[in-house]
């Protein structure tokens, strides 16, 4: 049970995620019908599942919301933005009632909640229209028996798919809620049921036929079946008006017009304001007689498997399995290329070709699978933005280029934070309010674009606004201030753009509620540069100010150069690494400090033989890898560069935490263990 | 590598360094491996001998002689690295520890096991869960969630 409670929560997610990209979207078309009903449709199984979970708080107010989406779905009224608001707001809020075990605190958040729905329904729907329309099923039923005569009798016949219980649903709960309208006289049917020796307990036989009395109309009938409407035969019939339940004769009389292929004809039709809609509605509905229709049903059904199955859902834990072992499947596969040469036997040579190839192609598609498009975040900064704009009072829109551009999960999960801060940052300090863009005759709606694309092993994020730009006086000023900089310092327009990344610059004069609170676009760059990313920034004043995010594909695998220092191997990534000079061991013992001149520059160097303690004697000269971190340049002295090399990082466990100086290690070919190098941690321990 | 520990056992399995025999709850052992070359990890002490790879994952490696204060010998044919699963901060983590020999499986009740004397001659008695006697001679039954504990570790690597 807890099992399934887990992934009822991710799918709640995703259900949250959805809802809120249909809410956006009706934002700009209010029209948006099939919008307004996937909303609702959510909304629905989100009550049910949830209920059937024992999140009741979250069942009990989405139950309200779809109340409230009933009113957009029968077109009564058509949505406007302050219920688009108040709905985004109450997602915030389920997502906080998304546990089990609610504590006082949530109960009270759910009563706001459903009161301030209520509230909402009561302003759009005068109340006594209210009632009898916009109810949930489960409230009209208690007063199903009131009055006879609103009632009208259908004849329901539910033939479920076999395969129907392995989407999870049980017919019973359908039958029950049905049960739940009105009055039911209910028949079951075993005429799939095959030989006890063929039966499969996982498939459904069973099919049901009944009577129902109720005072709903037949939308209400078939939204019952709304989710398994593709996993079943339903037909819904009226019979007649009012409760024949009892009534024997009519319902023989129906069963035997249907055996015959008859029309139906409702007894004694009583003019009821439900006329006009069951009839349309019988229109659309089949009649069991109609044999041709009778026949695409069952082409629906057969070709059913078709539509559900184009993608699964994997833990992602699994997907990280995978990888490992297919990485090791690469580290066995080169041993065993190591012992084929060595061997030289045609026949084996051939077979560890052809494993190579399917490895390496393993690898690629295992890759691949990791891979999310960033599109999967998106609605997170559209989200913002339509919050923010209106906080701030601004209009901004958000333009969006090539998300489709794809990034390893982790990364992709580190990368919204540092995002939404760009973003944040964007709206407030860089759009200028309405006016002020009208006055610099700029357009009045602000334009936010997000453009990704695939660089090489990197991906590019590049975040603009067409705001008011970075000032660079501004900024100068505030460094000095700050004591970031000297009076004296000359920095170029450049250097002065990154100061606004150094941990407590803040240029907003206000601290405002969105953005400037201290911590500022250090953390972003920080965060960045955990993930082995860069983050640079250019701007023009009054035209706009950009962010460029350059990351590595994935935080598994690293381009890098393998290098020797004394008997042990280590790996340094490539990202960092600026130039490659051989030297020779005059020139590093000349120097009292630790600096080498290297074109001219002095750089300071780390003499890795030195420093890693080796059993191996100095060699006479040595290779200088120069590697660049903010605006320093350090030297990695090494015994020699081996090859570029990918490795697959493994990471070093919690026993060897306190080893910052290396990001993990690498499986080399013959099965050893390479060091990698964690550059930045590695010139801020030495420099 | 899933490692897990199996708690409530009462075999043991023991290992020789020097001449004294040691032994550790089976529940914490998962492996036996021969010595293979370890890969040196800089700036650490002269025990943790460095790490290996060990079926795709990074497994750390310590030198059980100079680890429990023997003077450092010529590995011989005997000598094997114990992967044993200890507990940090609540997870398994899986680490080697070279031994001279592995000898076999012993099983001790509890009321079979005495708690450690103070022997001094450099064992820490922190270290020892308790004492237990094989035909003639004494068994030391270690604490090796202690020897592994995390502030140890951090201390291993913080020496220079």
């Amino acid at each position: 049970m807890i099992l399934f409670q887990e992934r009822f929560k991710e799918e709640v997610k995703e259900y949250f995620e959805r809802l809120e990209t249909g809410l956006l979207l009706l934002e700009h078309d209010t029209e948006n019908f099939q919008a307004i009903d996937e909303i609702f449709r959510l909304m629905h199984s989100m009550k049910g599942s949830g209920g059937m979970f024992g999140f009741d708080l979250l069942s009990d107010v989405t139950h309200d919301l779809e109340s409230l989406y009933e009113i957009f779905r029968s077109k009564k009224m058509s949505i406007n933005s302050e219920v688009i608001s108040f709905t985004l707001n109450s997602i915030d809020g389920l997502h906080h009632l998304l546990v089990q075990e609610p504590t006082e605190e949530h109960h009270l958040l759910a009563k706001k909640m459903k009161a301030e729905t209520q509230l909402l329904i009561n302003k759009l729907i005068p109340s006594d229209e209210k009632f009898t329309k916009n109810d949930g099923p489960e409230g009209k039923a208690k007063d199903r028996n009131a009055n006879t005569d609103d009632q009208t009798t259908y004849f329901i016949s539910f033939k479920p798919d076999e395969n129907i219980f392995k989407n999870g649903t049980n017919p019973l709960y359908l039958i029950d809620e049905l049960n739940a309208l009105g009055e039911c006289n209910i028949q079951t049917f075993f005429d799939f049921l095959p030989d006890l020796s063929e039966i499969d307990p996982g498939k459904c036989y069973t099919s049901w036929e009944m009577f129902v009395a109720t005072a709903e109309e037949t939308d209400t009938l078939h939204d019952v079946f709304i989710f398994v409407s593709d996993k079943a035969r339903i037909e819904i019939e009226k019979v007649s008006a009012g409760n024949k339940i009892h009534n024997e004769t009519i319902l023989a009389d129906f069963l035997n017009s249907r055996l015959n292929k008859e029309f139906w004809t409702p007894p004694e039709q009583q003019p009821t304001e439900n006329e006009t809609a069951d009839e349309l509605f019988t229109e659309e509905e089949p009649e069991p007689s109609n044999e041709i229709n009778e026949q695409e049903k069952g082409l629906k059904m057969i070709s059913l498997p078709n539509s559900t199955v184009n993608t699964i859902r994997v833990d992602s834990l699994k997907i990280d399995q995978y990888m490992n072992l297919v990485s090791e499947l690469i580290t066995a596969q080169s041993r065993l290329e190591l012992v084929s040469s060595k061997i030289n036997q045609p026949d084996l040579e051939m077979v560890t070709e052809a494993l190579d190839k399917i490895g390496r192609q393993l690898r690629e598609n295992a890759f691949d699978m990791s891979l999310i498009p960033l599109q999967s975040i998106a609605v997170r900064f559209k989200r913002l933005i339509h919050d923010l704009s209106k906080s701030l009072n601004k209009q901004v829109e958000l333009v969006t280029v090539g998300l489709e551009t794809e990034l390893d999960k982790n990364i992709i999960e580190k990368l919204i934070e540092p995002m939404l801060h760009i973003i944040r940052n964007s709206l407030d300090h860089g759009i200028e309010s309405t006016e002020e863009r009208i006055a610099k005759s700029k357009s009045s709606v602000g334009i936010i674009t997000i453009k990704a694309s695939t660089v090489g092993s990197y991906v590019q994020i590049e975040i603009s606004d067409d705001g008011a730009g970075l000032n660079p006086a501004k900024i100068r000023s505030k460094a000095i201030s700050k004591g970031l900089i000297s009076e004296q310092d000359k920095l170029s327009e450049n250097e002065l753009f990154n100061l606004i990344f150094e941990p407590g610059f803040s240029t907003s004069e206000l601290v405002t509620d969105v953005s400037g609170r201290g911590v500022g676009l250090d953390v972003v760059k920080r965060k960045v540069q955990e993930m082995r990313g860069t983050v640079k920034i250019t701007s023009e004043p009054d035209k706009f100010t950009m962010f460029i995010l350059k990351l590595p594909l994935s935080l598994s695998i690293i381009d890098g150069l393998l290098t020797r220092v004394g008997e042990y191997y280590y790996v340094v990534p490539s990202s960092g690494i600026k130039k490659i000079y051989a030297v020779n061991q005059q020139v590093l013992k000349n120097e009292f400090r630790q600096v080498v001149e290297l074109e001219g520059n002095q750089v300071p160097y780390l003499n890795m033989h030195e420093e890693f303690e080796n059993e191996i004697d100095l060699p006479e000269n040595q290779i200088v890898v120069t590697v660049s971190f903010e605006n320093q340049v350090f030297g990695l002295v090494v015994d020699e560069v081996i090859r570029e090399y990918q490795a697959v990082i493994k990471p070093l466990g919690k026993l060897l935490n306190a080893q910052d100086i290396f990001s993990g290690a690498s499986i080399l070919g013959n099965g050893q263990l390479a060091l990698v190098i964690d550059t930045n941690k590695i010139i801020q321990k030495y420099s | 590598m899933a490692a897990e520990i199996i708690y409530g056992l009462n075999s043991y399995f023991t290992f020789r360094i020097g001449s004294e025999l040691f032994a550790v709850n089976i529940g914490n052992v998962t492996k036996i491996l021969g010595l293979t070359e370890t890969t040196k990890v800089p700036n650490s002490p002269r025990y943790f001998k460095g790490i290996i790879n060990h079926f795709g994952s990074v497994l750390p490696v310590f030198d059980g002689r100079l680890k429990f204060g023997f003077p450092e010998t010529e590995p011989t044919k005997n000598t094997c690295i114990l992967v044993l699963v200890v507990e940090i901060e609540g997870h398994p983590v899986s680490t080697g520890v070279i031994v001279d020999s592995v000898e076999k499986v012993l099983i001790f009740e509890p009321e079979q096991i005495k708690p450690a004397p103070s022997i001094g001659k450099g064992f820490n008695n922190e270290y020892i869960f308790g004492i237990a006697t094989f035909q003639t001679e004494f068994v030391i039954i270690l604490n090796i969630d202690k020897i592994f504990s995390e502030e140890e570790i951090n201390l291993i690597i913080a020496v220079e």
